[in-house]
């Protein structure tokens, strides 16, 4: 993994109105179609870590811990290792690319988060 | 033998062929029909007078209607288990139809089980009669029995001939079934191979850091009915959805997949099934690639670019980057999943890279956590062991000299079963072998290595995977890749896996708790151990079983001798007297040659060359590199130092030992003559530390006499250990911190100075502290600027950012530590750096001190710091002393 690689441990993928609503964008502008991209770039096109371990690499590897650690080199605590998602995001770009200085990765994550902080409440 | 012993015994083998054949067929497993066409033919040679015989499938695949057939005699053969007319009626009318009677005249039908009384059907009738040749039921249908009675009319000859066949057939059979019940023992010899490694350290389990690209691209290669999946995964997450909404935007037409369904969410269950779905997919992969690609930036590689029916339309302005992009992201999908379809049908998996890669750790990890598990059949061969056997067949007397392993003649026999297993179990059966480099004779061995690989592509599902040293394999093996079995090798060039902190971490507590080491490693020593694998390992074979207690720094000097003692009284008493010279020897012939990186041992007595074996072995010390090449060279050994400094050590002890005796001038002479050279360095380095440790006046002198000797004293005074620093140690760096011309050299012995926390040291922080208490307001602002720069620095305020991330840094509340957790002097030092500051953070390194109170590690540095002539310092101290808000 490098550092670039963001790493989303998440019980619940929030479906996109969810997403787009706690970002408090309109469905239909342009904000819309731009954080759609975002939605698919975190919970579309990225990799569920935990459903590659268990279709794939559980023979090899005895638990989901070292699986992510030994092949991916994430290190999670024992509560985010519990979460039923494990998304791997390979080199956010667009908004997310951390090089851009206006980017929104942190509000974008902090966003993610609170979805999951509220559905978990 | 006489007539009836022969009749007997082939009476006994046909009777059990055919027990054989309606057993296997009662089971579903009508295979057996065409191995026994094969089997049968040297019988049915004898018995029908066809010495030309041949089973027609290996002249044309899918011959029709016969199976086998001699031209010579024009007799031709039907082999089936199903004696029907119905069966029988279908062959002669496929014979006629293909106008068989052109090539044959005479038309048999073998019944492997039992023919049918009577043969009376009108549908038969018919063609037969259609026939231009000659064919009755009751002679051209034949079964055991028919043939047995026909075996009786034979001279006894023959029937000794068909007699010692069956017996010879029989027993072979008898002894791969044998082979098969016996897989698990016969693989399990690999298994002990690993053992082998393990126990010589090749193969460090803990300790393995895996290289999870290449690891993955084995899973495809060497397990494809399990991992073939990941190729549908690729393919079910291809959609044109973001490309058609450019292409709209673009006034283009939208694509449409083509890629079926079925495709996706088929499970081929055998090999034959998974060739069809495979080049389904890459058919497919094809027809979508043909789109996109044009669209893409790919679009040179294959197809002519897309033409947009109108290029200067606004449509196409906005939105061709982002459909480019688009179509190249799915493009690029493509080509990856055609990527694995490829490694499925690989053959080879050669790995080549450099030295200390962990190329064994990977191929045993392999066997162990991905093969094993998967229970792949596999056969491990290290390849030093091939050196134990003659040149020309290595390979083959490899694996012929397993107690497990069937009889076999010739490497085919061997290669027959492997490939029978893999399709038993529905999984390649794979060939690792091991570092080829390392057997002796490469030309000859490159020549036999080809032969096997060569044979090994015969077979489906029998794969290799080869090990090798990238120089080794460019100057020895490198004509492989001109054979035409080169088209199957997946190659893969690099192994070095990229660590991060966390995983450096993670090998670094792994390394020690297999070594058993017990302790604390901090600092100067933990970082130069993460950052260095190899002196990472020498270090842990050095304490293994030990406790180090807290260890911040790591004196190589100090760590080299103590390694090489222990590596050398490992040796047997024999060896052990003639190790450390057979070493010097070796230093001295490099010296000599002025070539470092290389030498011959073909001058070395027996004994030497035995000692310097048994350092190759390990390949910690010494290493095998590759020969010159042609005749001269046969039978040599080139070898070299594994790691440079060690070499650089060696090479000092030797030249510091001679200058003890009285040959200092040896050492002046050879540090003069290597000053341009980049083993310079290290052997002063060495040289100097050694003389020092010796406390040996001549050679202390001869270093100290060298060139440049202040630079090198900075550079290597980290390395001089704490009982052999002395008054003018300290001297020479109180001189250096007040260099100003010097500022490189000066930061260097700053830093050094910063992370020695030690009092009972004489080169310690303190030195530094008082230096910095010395300065006037100028020169304190100029030292702290050239600590804090970078001589590449473009920004002239990047030292005084680079303070201010320092205090942020500090800042940070780490746990409600605060100040608590750094030491008095380290916290002088940044009240020094801190006075330089921005505003924003000299209030900040203010307010922390502030809140620390009466810390007694804070109190103690402001005490330290109090003498500073610097207003910059009394500043910030006066800021501490007085809270803000509140007047002087």
């Amino acid at each position: 993994m490098t550092k670039k690689d963001l790493v989303l441990p998440l019980r619940r993928i929030p479906p996109l109105g969810e997403f787009l609503d706690a970002l408090q964008i309109k469905p239909a502008g342009l904000a819309a179609q731009l954080f759609t991209g975002v939605y698919n770039q975190l919970f579309v096109w990225s990799t569920d870590l935990r459903a590659q371990y268990d279709q794939y690499y559980c023979v090899e590897y005895p638990t989901l811990a070292a699986y992510l650690e030994i092949a991916h080199e994430i290190y999670l605590e024992p509560t985010e290792l519990e979460k039923t998602h494990i998304l791997k995001i390979k080199a956010p770009g667009g908004v997310l690319e951390e090089a851009y200085d206006d980017n929104v990765r942190d509000t974008v994550i902090d966003c993610v988060r609170e979805l999951e902080s509220s559905y978990e409440d | 033998m006489n007539r009836d012993d022969h009749l007997n015994n082939i009476a006994k083998y046909v009777g059990r062929l055919e027990h054989e054949i309606r057993a296997l067929n009662a089971v579903g497993r009508f295979d057996i029909n065409s191995v026994a066409e094969d089997f049968l033919i040297p019988v049915i040679k004898l018995v029908f007078d066809c010495p030309d015989l041949q089973n027609l499938n290996n002249v044309r695949a899918n011959f029709p209607a016969v199976d086998l057939g001699c031209t010579t005699n024009r007799i031709a053969f039907q082999v089936t288990t199903d004696g029907s007319s119905g069966k029988v009626e279908k062959t002669l009318e496929k014979f006629h139809q293909h106008r068989l009677d052109n090539t044959f005249d005479h038309l048999y039908v073998v019944a492997l089980t039992e023919k049918q009384s009577s043969y009376t059907a009108k549908r038969l009738e018919l063609a037969i009669g259609a026939l231009a040749i000659p064919f009755d039921p009751a002679q051209h249908i034949v079964d055991w029995r028919d043939i047995l009675a026909r075996i009786r009319h034979l001279e006894t000859s023959k029937l000794e001939a068909i007699d010692q066949y069956l017996a010879a057939s029989w027993a072979k059979r008898d002894s791969n079934a044998n082979f098969r019940e016996q897989l698990d023992k016969f693989l399990a010899f690999s298994t002990e191979k690993i053992e082998v490694e393990k126990t010589s350290r090749k193969y460090i389990p803990a300790i393995f850091v895996e290289t999870h690209s290449t690891k993955e691209e084995m899973r495809l290669f060497a397990n494809p009915l399990f991992f073939y999946r990941k190729i549908q995964d690729k393919l079910r997450r291809f959609s044109y959805d973001r490309l058609n909404a450019s292409l709209r935007i673009a006034g283009q037409p939208e694509l449409v997949s083509d890629v079926d369904a079925s495709l996706l969410s088929a499970a081929p269950a055998s090999f034959a099934e998974l060739s069809a779905w495979l080049d389904r997919a890459s058919d497919s992969i094809d027809v979508e690639l043909a789109k996109v690609r044009p669209l893409s930036w790919y679009r040179g590689e294959g197809e002519a670019p897309y033409k947009p029916a109108a290029p200067d339309s606004a449509g196409w302005m906005i939105a061709r980057l982002q459909l480019e992009g688009a179509a190249s992201g799915l493009t690029s999908r493509l080509n990856e999943a055609r990527v694995l379809i490829d490694l499925i049908r690989n053959k080879i998996f050669l790995v080549t890279s450099m030295a200390g890669q962990g190329k064994t750790n990977f191929v045993c990890d392999l066997v162990e956590n991905q093969f094993r598990l998967f229970e792949i059949p596999c056969l491990f061969i290290p390849a030093r062991q091939l050196n134990g056997f003659a040149p020309g067949k290595r390979l083959f007397d490899y694996i012929a000299h397993n107690r497990y392993a069937p009889d076999g003649t010739k490497l085919h026999d061997y290669l027959t079963l492997f490939d029978q297993v893999a399709h038993d179990v529905q999984k390649p059966f794979v060939i690792l072998i091991d570092g080829i480099n390392e057997v002796t004779n490469l030309t000859s061995f490159n020549e036999e290595l080809k032969a096997f690989c060569g044979a090994v592509c015969q077979y489906d599902w029998i794969k290799l995977v080869i090990t090798c040293r990238s120089e080794f394999f460019d100057e020895r093996f490198a004509t492989m890749l001109n054979e035409p079995f080169a088209a199957h090798i997946h190659r893969v060039n690099d192994l070095r896996s990229k660590m991060t902190e966390l995983s450096k971490a993670r090998l670094l507590k792994a390394y020690l708790a297999h070594f058993s080491i017990k302790g604390s490693l901090q600092g100067q020593a933990k970082a130069f151990l993460e950052n260095d694998l190899l002196l990472l390992r020498i270090f842990c074979e050095r304490y293994e079983g030990s406790d180090i207690g807290y260890v911040t720094d790591i004196y190589k000097g100090d760590l080299f001798a103590d390694y090489l003692r222990k590596k050398i009284d490992s040796f047997p008493q024999q060896h052990q007297a003639k190790a450390l010279p057979t070493l010097f020897k070796i230093v001295a012939a490099m010296l000599a040659a002025d070539d470092f990186s290389k030498l011959s041992v073909r001058d070395f007595t027996l004994e030497e060359q035995e000692i310097v074996r048994r350092f190759v072995e390990d390949d910690v010390i010494l290493r095998r590199e590759v020969e010159s090449d042609g005749l001269a060279a046969a039978g040599d050994l080139a070898i070299s130092f594994t790691y440079d400094e060690l070499r650089d050590f060696v090479i000092a002890y030797r030249l510091v030992d001679r200058a003890a005796a009285d040959q200092a001038q040896a050492l002046t002479e050879i540090l003069a003559r290597l000053s341009s050279r980049p083993v310079y360095e290290g052997v002063y380095r060495y040289a100097y530390l050694l003389a020092r440790r010796a406390n040996n006046p001549a050679a202390i002198a001869a270093c100290e006499n060298a060139t440049n000797f202040t630079e090198h004293f900075s550079l290597n005074v980290h390395l001089l250990p704490p009982a052999v620093q002395t008054s003018e140690d300290v001297a020479r760096v109180k001189a250096i911190l007040a260099d100003a011309g010097a500022t490189r050299r000066r930061r260097r012995i700053a830093l050094f100075l910063l992370y020695r926390r030690d009092a009972a040291e004489l080169l310690n922080i303190s030195i530094l502290i008082d230096h910095l208490n010395g300065l006037d307001e100028e020169e304190h602002a100029k030292f702290i600027r050239a600590i804090f720069g970078g001589h590449r620095d473009y920004d002239p305020h990047a030292w005084r950012q680079s303070i201010d991330e320092l205090v942020t840094d500090v800042g940070k509340d780490e746990g409600g530590r605060g100040l608590v957790r750094y030491a008095p002097h380290w916290l002088a030092f940044f009240l020094h750096a801190a006075a330089h500051a921005g505003w924003l953070e000299r209030e900040s390194a203010s307010t922390l001190f502030q809140e620390a109170g009466d810390a007694a590690n804070c109190v103690e540095a402001l005490a330290l710091v109090r003498p500073a002539k610097t207003a910059a310092v009394q500043t910030l101290l006066a800021d501490i002393a007085e809270p803000a808000g509140v007047p002087a």
